[in-house]
C-alpha cells in the first residue's frame, strides 16, 4: 500500500501550489476546502455555508476561469468542511468548457487529485473527452484491484491508450495525492508520469510526438466517468481537490504539487 | 439535512423523474433518476438517486403535490409518490427508499449492486 493516510487536506499550504508553478499556464484548481468558493447550486445563487449541503457548484483558482458544477440536485455531492462527499450513488460534476479546454490543442498536461475512497473499488475520479462521451483525452480511475488506471489519447483519431499501476497502491479510507504528466510534444520514454504521494506508480511513452487535437472537449467530469447518465463507474468517498493544468510539470515540481497537495511545508 | 436514497424500477424512471421535478428546484431535476445501473439478487434492473434534503423536502416527498412553475407531470408524479415505500427493499413495482442512512448502509438495505461487472472497461 501506498496510501500511508498522512493527512492529507489538500489545502494550499506554504509549499508552491498550481499557482506558483503553472504561473501564466492555464490551468484551473478546484478546491472543495475553500468554502467561499462553493454554492449550493450550479447557478451560483446560493452559497454553501454548512457543512452536509450540497455542493453544486465549486470556482475554481486560476487562469483558466474554471467551474465544476452539477445542475440536478439529487446528484451533488455534500460538503465536509475539507472535502465533497461523493456517495457512489449517482454524485458527479461536469467540468465547464474552460477546464475542459485546457486540454485542447496542449503539448502537455499536468492533473492532479487528492482523495479518500470510501472502498477499493472500481471508480472515476476526474476526466475529460474529446469529441464524444467514450473518447477520453485523460481519465484516471481506480480499478477493484487497488491499481491507478490512466486512459488516454493525443490526436482524436487514436485509439485509446490504457496503462494500470501495480494493484494495491490505493487503500480504502487512506487519503491520496495523485500528480500526474502527460508530456504529448516530448514524448520519450516517460512521456506519461504518475505519482501517488510523491512514489512514481506509472511511467510510460507515449507513442508519437506533437499537440493533442484541436477539438473542442465535448465533456469533464469529476467524481464520475465519461460515459452514461449517471456514469459509470462513480467516485465513492472524498474528493478534496482537483485540478489540471495547460504544461506538464517536471518531477522535480511534481514533488512540489504533491508536498503542496499534502498541506504543505515550512 | 437527512440522506435520501432510492432505488427505481427501470419501468418507473419516468414517472419518478416526474415526482422529482414536481418536487425538485428546477427542470434540470427532471435527469434525477438515469439509466437502471444496478440491479437486486434476481436482476431486476434500478435506477438510484441518493442525496440529502433538509425536513422539509422529506415532508414534501410524502405530502401533498402542486404544480411547480416549469411543466410537469402531476398524473405521472403522483403515480410515482404511490409507488414510494420508505425503509423497503428494492422490488418491482414500487420505489424504495432509506432514509437517514448513509449511501453504502443504503444500499445494503436496498439489496442493490451495480450491474456491470468490476472494472468493467468504462471509459
Amino acid at each position: 500500500m501506498l496510501g500511508f493516510g498522512l493527512g492529507l487536506r489538500g489545502g494550499s499550504g506554504a509549499s508552491p501550489g498550481p499557482a506558483a508553478i503553472f504561473g501564466a499556464t492555464s490551468y484551473a484548481d478546484l478546491m472543495f476546502a475553500d468554502m467561499g468558493r462553493l454554492w449550493q447550486d450550479s447557478a451560483a445563487a446560493s452559497p454553501v455555508t454548512a457543512q452536509g449541503q450540497p455542493v453544486g457548484l465549486v470556482s475554481g483558482l486560476g487562469s483558466a476561469g474554471g467551474q465544476a458544477l452539477q445542475a440536478t440536485a439529487s446528484q451533488r455531492p455534500t460538503w465536509q468542511g475539507s472535502h465533497a462527499e461523493f456517495d457512489g450513488v449517482d454524485d458527479y460534476l461536469d467540468l465547464n468548457a474552460a477546464v475542459r479546454d485546457i486540454t485542447r490543442n496542449a503539448s502537455g498536461l499536468t492533473l492532479w487529485t487528492v482523495f479518500r475512497p470510501a472502498s477499493v473499488a472500481f471508480m472515476a475520479l476526474i476526466g475529460v473527452s474529446t469529441t464524444g462521451a467514450t473518447t477520453p483525452r485523460v481519465l484516471l480511475q481506480v480499478l477493484s484491484t487497488g491499481a491507478l488506471r490512466l486512459s488516454y489519447r493525443r490526436e482524436d483519431g487514436d485509439g485509446s491508450t490504457v496503462v494500470d499501476s501495480a494493484s494495491g497502491v490505493v487503500g480504502a479510507g487512506l487519503d491520496h495525492a495523485v500528480v500526474l504528466t502527460l508530456d504529448f510534444a516530448s514524448g520519450g520514454s516517460e512521456a506519461l508520469r504518475v505519482w501517488l504521494n510523491g512514489m512514481p506508480v506509472i511511467s510510460a511513452a507515449i507513442s508519437g510526438t506533437g499537440n493533442t487535437s484541436d477539438t473542442a472537449a465535448a465533456r469533464g467530469r469529476v467524481g464520475g466517468s465519461l460515459s452514461g447518465a449517471p456514469p459509470t463507474p462513480l467516485t465513492a468517498g472524498r474528493i478534496y481537490r482537483c485540478g489540471l493544468a495547460r504544461r506538464a510539470c517536471s518531477a522535480a515540481e511534481a514533488q512540489l504539487l504533491t508536498t503542496s497537495l499534502q498541506g504543505g511545508i515550512a | 439535512m437527512i440522506r435520501v436514497t432510492m432505488a427505481c424500477p427501470e419501468a418507473l424512471v419516468e414517472d419518478a423523474n416526474q415526482l422529482a421535478l414536481c418536487l425538485g428546484y428546477g427542470p434540470q431535476d427532471a435527469q434525477t433518476f438515469g439509466a437502471a445501473l444496478w440491479q437486486d439478487a434476481t436482476g431486476n434492473r434500478y435506477a438510484l438517486s441518493s442525496a440529502v434534503q433538509d425536513e422539509a423536502g422529506l415532508a414534501r416527498l410524502q405530502g401533498a403535490l402542486s404544480a411547480p412553475a416549469w411543466d410537469c407531470d402531476l398524473a405521472a408524479a403522483g403515480r410515482a409518490q404511490g409507488a414510494l415505500r420508505m425503509g423497503f427493499a428494492a422490488a418491482p413495482g414500487l420505489i424504495a427508499a432509506q432514509v437517514g442512512v448513509s449511501p453504502a448502509a443504503a444500499l445494503a438495505a436496498l439489496g442493490v449492486t451495480p450491474a456491470e461487472p468490476a472494472d468493467g472497461g468504462q471509459v
